[in-house]
């Protein structure tokens, strides 16, 4: 278990070498180096102008300036944005919290429906429910996130009037930020009705958010579930004459979850990815809208620094993943 | 009254090529604490016949049966539910693969003590339960092996938990699926003894499937020889092997090395078992049969009592050894 680790730990450096190279070459295939395209559009005295490239470092080799960004961000320094001058850092983390909370929220929704829609597809395999199933989660799987959210808007916020359009919580409410999660600090606030409607808010931009991990939850499992009901601890299972549920339920299932795990970590990129969309159309404040106004504002350290830390959020996702696979699987805790 | 009764039970899979018949005919009895072998070659349906007499046949299977009863109890009519009582505890069941047979995310301790489950025992009661039916089976330092995962046991350590926890239950028949067919064989020695052992001193009936007649000319008291799907003779274990009255039970004993010491080949059957398809509607052995006549070719010998005596049931038209019969009623 302990060498499972470690070498799963290790593994975190080149990828994190890949992300940093990525993140500095992203920068330099920006036409003009960051001076110009910070000055814009305004004319600046030449020797002011050397004076800024040597603070930035810019007019050192560019394996020099690679260094150099690397240990500026292991120290935590990703720069300044272009439009706040405020650090990238602080920047991201105080709208990160909105994120993670959309996020979480809306794996809590995948995982909730998806692992037992593929136990129940599978356990009723070629069925009329295993067929419903499939279909809807191939449908989820496909929709485009943009149309699905607006769809979803226009149902539940225009005709029926159910949630709110856009936002964490109604403006009636003021809302001291202690952990930063709105569903946590409505409660804290002790406001009548503040829980309720952060949690409207929440709602709609959860759905769009977990339905492709849903759909992908949903396959994964029920193939998972097909695979493991024919192995010969079901049948021993069946044979010790428990009931039907405990030997879906405890012995397939617990079996199924280990690679469903996998997946679930694998789906925290998507789960960024549908943020992006989902936060920018229900005016969500997190890091993906964010990042969406830094594009249009073409804030580049912001975008550059927002795409890296949201990188290494995955990156440490999928490792806590990876160990927790190694947790739930006893023939990989037990190997020394 | 026989603990269970089988009457003419078949099993039908649908293929892609039609209906598959993998067992018909079968009719089987056995008594309280009897120990009955079932030999035959790969695919003659002895594990589907008790697969399906346990209710762990695939739900696409067609199960027909006469009857179907377990001590006096018929359970064919009987629930899902009363028959998950039955199944589990008062009839048990161990398999081929030891190793796989475990469920590889749950402790041996955790497999155990669930099959003690409804019995109304305390955690406490059901630990110190677990711990004696590991010690029963012959499993060192069974309260340590309790917190072991499966892939920690060897294959002869697996097929001990599956043993105990098959024990669980209390039952009053043990069905043993080829149980040492993947283990060594010092380690499938022990296995069979341990078999013997408990079906002796609880007074279980024990039904041991195996491809080996040797195995079943040692343990055995009576023995159930099955081809393609088809029970083809049942009778004691010594009288089989004095004298076998199926020509394919026969071939079976020749093929033994210790019966063909001497000889300079070691006899085979010639041909091979038939398919799922190419099945004869007549006597099923008849393709393969030495002694095959025209009726053999053209109607199906039943399952039948040889000259009257319900203890010898022979499927031939021309049963071996009819000879020494005579000169034993002669004598
Ligand atoms: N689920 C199934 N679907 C279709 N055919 C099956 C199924 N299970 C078993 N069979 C067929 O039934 C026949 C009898 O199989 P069975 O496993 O009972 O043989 P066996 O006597 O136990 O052989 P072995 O000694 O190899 O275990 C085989 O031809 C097999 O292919
Ligand atoms: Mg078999």
């Amino acid at each position: 278990m302990l060498q499972f680790f470690l070498r799963r730990v290790l593994l975190v450096i080149p990828t994190f070498i890949g992300l940093t190279l990525v993140a500095f070459v992203f920068i330099h295939l920006l036409p003009g180096d960051p001076i110009t395209v910070m000055l814009g559009e305004r004319a600046l005295d030449p020797e002011r102008e050397a004076e800024m490239r040597a603070a930035l470092g810019v007019d050192l080799p560019l394996w020099q300036q690679y260094f150099r960004y690397v240990w500026h961000v292991l120290q935590g320094d990703l720069g300044q944005s272009f439009v706040t001058r405020r650090p990238i850092t602080s920047e991201f983390f105080a709208l990160f919290p909105a994120t993670v909370e959309l996020g979480v929220c809306a794996m809590i929704f995948a995982v909730a429906l998806g692992v037992p829609a593929g136990v129940l597809a599978a356990a009723n395999r070629g069925s009329f429910i295993d067929h419903s199933i499939m279909a809807v989660s191939l449908t989820g799987y496909s929709m485009p996130i943009f149309w699905w959210g607006l769809l979803l808007i226009i149902l539940f916020s225009g005709i029926l009037g159910w949630t709110p359009v856009s936002g964490r919580i109604d403006f009636l409410y003021f809302i001291e930020p202690v952990t930063g999660f709105m569903l946590i600090d409505s409660l804290l606030s002790d406001q009548e009705g503040a829980f309720g409607s952060a949690f409207s808010h929440l709602v709609l931009p959860a759905v769009a958010v977990g339905t492709i991990p849903l759909a992908v939850i949903a396959r994964q499992t029920r193939s998972a579930m097909l695979e493991v009901l024919s192995e010969d601890y079901v049948r021993t299972a069946r044979a010790k004459g428990l009931a039907p549920w405990r030997v879906v339920g405890v012995h397939a299932l617990r079996n199924a979850l280990i690679p469903v795990v996998t997946v679930i970590g694998l789906l925290v990129g998507t789960l960024f990815a549908g943020a992006i969309l989902t936060e920018t159309i229900f005016a969500w404040p997190g890091v993906g809208k964010w990042l969406v106004d830094s594009i249009f504002r073409r804030d580049y350290p912001a975008v550059q620094g927002g795409l890296l830390l949201i990188a290494v959020v995955v990156m440490a996702v999928n490792l806590v993943v990876d160990l927790l696979y190694g947790l739930i699987n006893p023939r990989i805790r037990h190997v020394r | 009254m026989a603990l269970l009764e089988i009457e003419d039970l078949s099993v039908t899979f649908p293929t892609s090529s039609g209906p598959f018949r993998a067992v018909e005919g079968v009719d089987l009895a056995v008594d309280q604490g009897e120990f009955l072998g079932v030999v035959g070659e790969s695919g003659s349906g002895k594990s589907v016949t008790m697969l399906a007499l346990m209710g762990l046949l695939p739900p696409q299977a067609t199960i027909e049966a006469k009857r179907l009863v377990f001590e006096g109890r018929d359970l064919r009519k009987i629930s899902s539910h009363d028959r998950r009582r039955i199944v589990g505890r008062e009839i048990a069941m161990i398999f081929q693969e030891p190793m796989s047979s475990l469920n590889p995310c749950f402790t041996v301790g955790f497999q155990i003590r669930e099959a003690l489950g409804k019995q109304g025992l305390d955690r406490a009661a059901r630990r110190r339960r677990a711990v004696e039916l590991l010690d029963e089976v012959g499993i060192p330092a069974p309260e340590e092996r309790l917190s072991a995962f499966p892939h920690q046991l060897s294959g002869g350590m697996s097929q001990r938990v599956m043993i105990a926890m098959m024990l669980a239950g209390g039952p009053r028949l043990l069905v043993a699926d080829e149980p040492t067919t993947a283990l060594d064989v010092t380690i499938q020695a022990q296995i069979l003894d341990l078999l013997r052992r408990l079906q002796r001193d609880k007074g279980m009936a024990l039904i041991l499937i195996t491809h080996d007649m040797a195995v079943v000319a040692e343990t055995a008291e009576r023995v159930l020889v099955m081809y393609a799907g088809q029970p083809v003779e049942e009778q004691a274990a010594r009288g089989l092997f004095a004298r076998p009255r199926h020509p394919y039970a026969e071939a079976l004993l020749e093929a033994l090395p210790e019966r063909g010491f001497g000889k300079r080949r070691l006899p085979t059957i010639p041909g091979v078992v038939p398919g799922a398809l190419d099945r004869p509607k007549s006597c099923v052995f008849h393709p393969r049969c030495r002694y095959a006549q025209d009726d053999c070719r053209t109607v199906r010998p039943p399952f039948a009592p040889l000259h009257g005596d319900p203890n010898v049931r022979v499927r031939c038209f021309h049963p071996r050894n009819e000879d020494a019969r005579v000169a034993e009623e002669a004598r």
